[in-house]
């Protein structure tokens, strides 16, 4: 063996003895904590809620008429207004609206793999 | 792969941090050697890596190991933290090992040796003699020339040679 190879030796051995594993000791938490929280909506991603949300808008005008949303809105609107307590008609069509539209938006959201 | 890709995905945290603990030892030991055994800096250097890493993750192609990829950040990071800070000890101005110091069997500490190193020789004779890295994958990895990564191991090993006064 040559003396640059008896030396290449010396070096690889010398780090091998000074290569210890590191304990972890709190240090991933600590990057872990220091991530940013990257904002996880994209272009695309914002179409297909925006869709979604059309959706459910049209499945439910299709099914209840659009009347009885727009009734029950300025029912609202108008008792909340003066104060009144809007009618339980116009309070349960506003809540399954409102129901149906998070339940669809929520599904489609998910279902994205984007 | 599969971590990444939730890390990408799912912007997951939990599994980055798997990744994190996965390699942690290996760029803090890497850091620690780099830095003259200042484990503080080293962790500090490191947390940045890794925070590099997280941010560019979507940059890391599959082509090669994701500790090779993360030597790279772990290169320029040091690199970046060496500019702010200019501290290169001359050769010439160091207590040699006498021969009768040396003793091969036992492995000494390499560490002190280092110091003498600039810091892109000292990177190179790292990747090449700690990390088994060919000089061709150490030249992608640093993303300098062959010749350049061959010349600083070269220039290393003679300083190192002096060092130890193995002539």
């Amino acid at each position: 063996m040559s003396k640059n190879d008896e030396f290449d030796k010396f070096l690889k051995t010398s780090f091998q003895k000074a290569n210890i594993i590191i304990k972890d000791e709190g240090f991933t938490e600590n990057v872990v904590s220091n991530l940013r929280t990257k904002r996880v909506f994209s272009t695309k991603r914002n179409l297909i809620l925006f869709l979604a949300s059309f959706s459910s808008v049209l499945i439910f005008f299709i099914s209840n008429g659009y009347k009885s949303i727009l009734i029950s809105m300025i029912d609202i609107f108008n008792n909340g207004f003066q104060l009144i307590k809007p009618s339980g008609i116009s309070f349960l069509v506003m809540s399954t609206f409102i129901g149906v539209f998070i339940y669809i938006s929520n599904i489609e959201y998910n279902k994205s793999t984007i | 792969m599969r971590l990444i890709a939730l890390v990408l995905l799912n912007d997951d945290h939990k599994a980055f941090g798997k990744l994190v603990g996965k390699y942690q030892s290996d760029v803090r030991g890497l850091l620690i050697k780099l830095t003259n055994g200042d484990k503080a800096l080293a962790d500090d250097l490191s947390q940045e890596v890794f925070i590099r890493a997280y941010k560019y993750l979507k940059s890391y192609k599959a082509t090669a190991r994701f500790s090779t990829w993360l030597y790279r950040i772990s290169y320029n990071v040091f690199i970046d933290y060496t500019k702010t800070i200019k501290k290169t000890e001359d050769i010439d101005k160091l207590d040699f090992i006498s021969d009768s110091d040396v003793d091969v069997g036992s492995g000494i500490d390499i560490q002190n040796a280092l110091k003498i190193l600039k810091e892109n020789e000292k990177v190179a004779i790292l990747l090449h003699y700690d990390k088994g890295y060919s000089h061709t994958e150490i030249a992608k990895i640093l993303d300098t020339p062959l010749g350049t990564v061959k010349t600083n191991i070269l220039r290393a090993k003679e300083k190192l040679k002096k060092y130890y006064n193995y002539e």
